[in-house]
């Protein structure tokens, strides 16, 4: 986690999404202004917190943990400091664990911020506090798909041995799948990219049962082959 | 003696062909063995696969009697490795690499940080970013992190690459004092013989992926007059002549 906070980068990309949410909320008031009354900008605000997790989690959380993914595992493979941690007594699984925890927990730290800084908005400006506990529970649980992400992100770092490229892989396919699930519907239940907005699927209208625990059943499937596919490889590799 | 480290018909092939074949040695507590032989002769690919860095394709290396292969974790604990160039983060400072590198070991704390850069001459640029050391600088950084956790076997890969003539005494006298005073064993791959002439105890010839010897430096000083003339006895019939 170290390695990923003494990167400046992260903390800028934490500032966009700031100015990000800082936008959203100054469109929703020009909007309510250009409609002659606050009700328009009311309204936008209220659903801010939901809104952008949508936008977030599919976009921007994602370009996030590629690039964090790529800085813990390509980069360090391409710059020899990987061997920092491979020449210490820690096993290899130990050091898969620990880089794909810190990416899903930096992943976190955007979403609580998001949380945060858009109640703060909605309670502030559009002066309620209507659905926390729902907001609060569907950023939780969206917390779920991003660590299949996580998981994916750093099977696809396996492969190359070019920082530049691993990310361009990570992108290109997740943007492959999510296009694929759009065009083609019936694949978008059996894609992780399609579970990105977990939260969907609990929040609202309930599920079936059975329909529910076949969706964990495929969320989970994911996250086991990704991670256990990711963990064979980073331990066979040599630097 | 106690035996810190034994490889067995060590192998390691890459797809090339190229690699170490058969390698079988093994050091006691204290020794200080010097990996002699030309670029490309497979002395980082020993010390790569005795540091887990390299998975073996046959034989075993097992140190302080725990295999590296079966059990990394267990048999790396008493040792501290320098391979090819220092495992260092650019963005990081000197202080927090080795920081980042103590947080393995429990017992590493600030003034045993503080006492290796010291014993480095690193402890002026202690607070300044990784990325702005010149090579030299950093590969005192990287010995420094090698004997942050107090190790009893260093592996050492080309220490005094990118040193200056006080930067190489320097590390000279650091293997020698550790080695002395602490019994710590040292496994140093150089191409420069000089270098390993001066410091070593005993000495393994690599040439071509094989081992040729392994003796005493006083053994293999007895009969040749520098350890130049040492390996170059023992590489004759291999070595092709030059043509211009």
């Amino acid at each position: 986690m170290r390695k990923l906070t003494a990167r400046k980068k992260y903390i800028v990309f934490l500032i966009i999404e700031i100015l990000i949410c800082v936008l959203w909320c100054v469109i929703s008031l020009a909007l309510g202004r250009v409609a002659a009354g606050s009700v328009a900008s009311d309204l936008l605000l209220a659903d801010m917190p939901m809104s952008m997790l949508g936008f977030f989690t599919q976009i921007y959380t994602p370009l996030i943990i590629f690039m964090a993914a790529c800085d813990l595992f390509t980069s360090e493979v391409h710059d020899g400091t990987i061997r920092a941690g491979f020449m210490r007594p820690v096993s290899r699984f130990k050091q898969f664990a620990s880089r794909v925890l810190a990416i899903w927990i930096l992943a976190a730290v955007y979403l609580v911020v998001l949380f945060v800084l858009t109640t703060a908005i909605k309670g502030v400006l559009a002066g309620s506090t209507a659905g926390l506990g729902a907001s609060f529970i569907s950023y939780f649980l969206d917390l779920a798909p991003l660590l299949v992400l996580v998981l994916f992100a750093a099977f696809i770092n396996q492969f190359s041995g070019s920082p530049s490229l691993s990310v361009i892989l990570c992108v290109i396919l997740y943007i492959g799948f999510y296009v694929l699930g759009i065009l083609e519907p019936r694949m978008s239940g059996l894609l992780f990219t399609g579970y990105l907005q977990w939260h969907n699927l609990w929040v609202g209208t309930a599920l079936p049962f059975g329909a529910a625990l076949a969706k964990v059943g495929i969320l989970a499937g994911y996250g086991m082959v990704l991670g256990c596919a990711g963990y064979y490889l980073f331990e066979r590799r040599e630097v | 003696m106690e035996r810190v480290l034994e490889a067995e018909k060590l192998t390691k092939l890459y797809k090339n062909g190229r690699g170490v074949r058969d390698v079988s040695f093994s050091m006691e507590r204290g020794d200080i063995v010097g990996l002699l032989g030309p670029n490309g002769s497979g002395k980082t690919t020993i010390m790569k696969t005795i540091m887990g860095l390299c998975h073996a394709t046959g034989g075993r290396v097992t140190l302080f009697g725990e295999d590296v292969e079966e059990n990394a974790e267990r048999s790396l604990r008493k040792v501290g490795g320098l391979i090819e160039r220092p495992a260092i983060f650019e963005y990081l400072t000197a202080q927090e690499n080795m920081e980042m590198a103590g947080r393995y070991y429990p017992e590493v704390d600030g003034e045993r940080i503080s006492h290796l850069l010291q014993v480095v001459r690193m402890e002026k640029y202690r607070k300044e970013k990784a990325g702005r050391f010149s090579l030299g600088m950093k590969q005192r950084l990287g010995l420094a992190m090698a004997l942050l956790s107090e190790p009893e076997l260093v592996v050492l890969d080309e220490p005094t690459n990118g040193l200056d003539i006080e930067g190489t005494v320097d590390v000279r006298e650091i293997i020698l004092q550790m080695a002395e005073k602490k019994g710590v064993s040292f496994l140093i791959a150089s191409h420069l013989a000089p270098e390993l002439e001066k410091t070593c105890t005993k000495v393994a010839v690599i040439h071509e992926g094989e081992l040729l010897s392994f003796e005493t430096m006083e053994e293999a000083l007895r009969l040749n007059p520098s350890l130049e003339d040492y390996f170059l006895s023992r590489v004759k019939d291999r070595r092709g002549s030059i043509l211009i």
